[in-house]
């Protein structure tokens, strides 16, 4: 059993999977590509299953990497009071290690002391200018994402 | 009136058989009450732990699951799919990233393509999917987005 798995492009190849214990051995992978793959939808997904927040989709914006659709801007809402948060996603780069920014919106009713508050129960250091969480790279991620936004987007 | 007697007491002792059982069986209670100090003494004052014995206890399903992936199962055109599902997909689907996907497949088993369900943001396309596929010389592939955007792909394919 050969196997050649692209990291850049998306595509994994293996010639020779003809019983059941190459297709084991085939599986892990497989399943990491995946979680590569849906990474975002997996997180728009968790966005929407959320009740009280809102995304507009003017605000989105995407971009194909790989031939993968990759999210890069959007914002998100939190219904029950008037504050919400700008996200930029940056793919790692020779230059960077890429990683996923949440700027939080200071307004009236979420002034910068709300959010050193929330940024404080994070335990993440000042400025509150933006949180950055690093390594966003598969649904996992997306996961650690939802955590730190269900604490700055709490009602 | 009717008056219930104990039954006599039948004698065994001269039985062989019965002797050699009732033998055996104490040699069995023997060796319980043997391993049920030993594994007292484990936890008294130097208590073994988990990692200090040398087997590890497997599932029974698990195991013979594993056993029988040791056996060089030709996959057939007809397994193909269920032993994806179960192996690959199911794993994605159910266990990764749960009420995300939906899946499609050829009916020659020569494609399978992973979904996304959820399409209400009209912005986010092609939306991404995963296609696994095969030639007759049981090359393997996974890509994404294997065509540009499934919706669009010839009937002929999908079909």
């Amino acid at each position: 059993m050969t196997r050649a798995y692209q990291r850049i492009a998306p595509r994994l190849a293996v010639q020779g999977v003809s019983t059941l214990g190459d297709l084991m051995r085939v599986a892990p992978d497989v399943r990491r590509m995946a979680s590569t793959v849906f990474r975002d939808a997996w997180l728009l997904y968790n966005l929407m299953q959320e009740e009280n927040w809102w995304m507009p989709e003017t605000e989105m914006y995407f971009d194909k990497v790989n031939e993968i659709t990759t999210l890069r801007k959007l914002e998100v809402y939190s219904l029950g009071r008037d504050c919400s948060v700008a996200i930029t996603i940056a793919e790692p780069s020779a230059h960077s290690d890429g990683g996923f920014v949440i700027n939080p919106r200071v307004t009236a009713e979420c002034p910068e002391r709300f959010w050193k508050r929330r940024f404080m129960r994070l335990g993440a250091p000042p400025p509150i200018e933006h949180l950055v969480i690093h390594h966003y790279q598969t649904h996992a991620d997306a996961d650690r994402v939802m955590d730190t936004l269900r604490v700055l987007l709490r009602p | 009136m009717v008056v219930r007697t104990r039954p006599a007491v039948q004698d065994f002792s001269a039985d062989k058989s019965i002797n050699d059982d009732l033998a055996l069986t104490k040699v069995y209670i023997y060796k319980f009450c043997l391993q049920a100090l030993t594994d007292m003494y484990n936890f008294g004052h130097q208590r073994k732990s988990a990692s200090d014995y040398e087997y590890e206890v497997l599932p029974s399903a698990y195991s013979r699951e594993r056993s029988s992936q040791s056996l060089p199962r030709e996959m057939s055109n007809a397994q193909r799919i269920p032993w994806v599902m179960r192996f690959i997909i199911d794993p994605i689907m159910e266990e990764d990233m749960p009420g995300l996907f939906t899946v499609e497949y050829e009916s020659n088993f020569q494609l399978i393509v992973l979904k996304v369900k959820e399409r209400s943001i009209r912005k986010f396309k092609p939306y991404p999917c995963l296609g696994i596929s095969w030639d007759q010389h049981h090359s393997f592939r996974a890509t994404a987005n294997p065509m540009a955007d499934l919706d669009a792909a010839p009937m002929e394919i999908l079909q």
